[in-house]
């Protein structure tokens, strides 16, 4: 497992990226990272707008008229993800944990659950307490779902991740029907925002940098690496 | 008098994921196809996480009685791997 001695991270901030160029760093990291290596990447970027489609998902999920789907230009994409439909739009942070899991001896449900304590980690480091519901590996607030983790393991290695709804514009995300189970407390399956939650300016650099930290202190990592932009990423 | 194929059984791991339903999303490889030890075979779908399931050992891939969308259950055989005397890896 990890130690803090021995777990070895970098963190790599991609900026804005497009998803399907995203996809294409992750094949090649996973290919790379699947040959014994024993550093945990953990990527952060926003996406320009697109709809993933992960194994849960279809386009039921999806409630937005034609004509809307039209002018936004929004095009959907079929991931090999768990979990359903999610709109990716700047003002999310996604968070890919690139994690070797033979090195480190982890079960699927052990990435799962990590990750989304290091995504609630970090909330509170921003001195936001989200609710106490633990259905699933999501994170829900009192205006809605405000982080989904959907995952896979490829090759060994844990790869997509969570996504947080910052700030992004929220336009649409009302007809996007993201999960299956709710909380007993909610009645709607789509996304929020930690703005809608919190009625106040939240900077996405104090959020990335909660989140470096709080999956530092998850993975129990002491000496990790910041970088920017990603070498493999042109 | 020639002597039978080794086996070797590829069952569904345990996740660690308790409650979550377990579903074949896809085959990689196909009935009969080789493959090398660390090889991916198929994929199952536990919710909100798709794991790729990993031929342990080389030889020839045999599907079990399962399909795509099938539900599976921990420990359920997917598949056999018929093993290459003198080239299990």
């Amino acid at each position: 497992m990890f130690s803090r001695e021995e777990s070895k991270m970098a963190f790599y901030m991609l900026g804005r990226v497009e998803l399907s160029k995203y996809l294409q760093l992750q094949r090649q990291l996973v290919e790379a990272q699947s040959y014994a290596s024993d550093r945990i990447q953990v990527l952060l970027c926003e996406h320009e707008p697109v709809i993933s489609v992960g194994r849960m998902g279809s386009h039921a999920h999806i409630r937005l008229g034609a004509d809307r789907v039209k002018s936004a230009k929004l095009k959907s994409l079929w991931v090999a993800r768990g979990g359903g439909c999610i709109l990716h739009r700047p003002g999310q942070l996604a968070i890919y944990p690139l994690i070797p899991m033979h090195w480190y001896q982890v079960s699927p449900g052990k990435v799962l659950s990590l990750v989304r304590q290091a995504v609630m980690g970090a909330l509170q480091e921003l001195s936001y307490t989200p609710l106490d519901t633990e259905i699933d590996f999501n994170i829900w607030g009192r205006t809605g779902l405000l982080s989904v983790t959907a995952m896979a393991v490829q090759r060994g290695v844990s790869c997509f991740g969570a996504y947080l709804n910052v700030e992004p514009e929220m336009r649409d995300y009302g007809f996007i029907d993201v999960v299956k189970k709710i909380p007993a407390d909610q009645s709607r399956r789509t996304m929020s925002s930690l703005l809608a939650e919190r009625r106040q300016v939240v900077r996405m650099a104090q959020v990335r940098s909660a989140m470096v930290q709080s999956f530092a202190d998850v993975f129990e990592c002491q000496d990790y690496h910041i970088h920017t932009g990603h070498p493999l990423l042109r | 008098m020639s002597t039978p194929p080794e086996l070797y059984e590829v069952r569904i791991p345990d996740f660690e994921i308790p409650g979550a339903r377990l579903c074949l999303t896809g085959w990689i490889v196909g009935s009969g196809a080789r493959v090398e030890s660390g090889d991916p075979v198929c994929e199952i779908c536990a919710g909100d996480i798709v794991v790729e399931i990993i031929a342990r050992h080389g030889g020839v891939f045999h599907y079990a009685a399962v399909e795509v969308d099938d539900e599976l259950a921990t420990g359920t055989v997917i598949g056999t791997i018929e093993l290459e005397v003198g080239r299990e890896s």
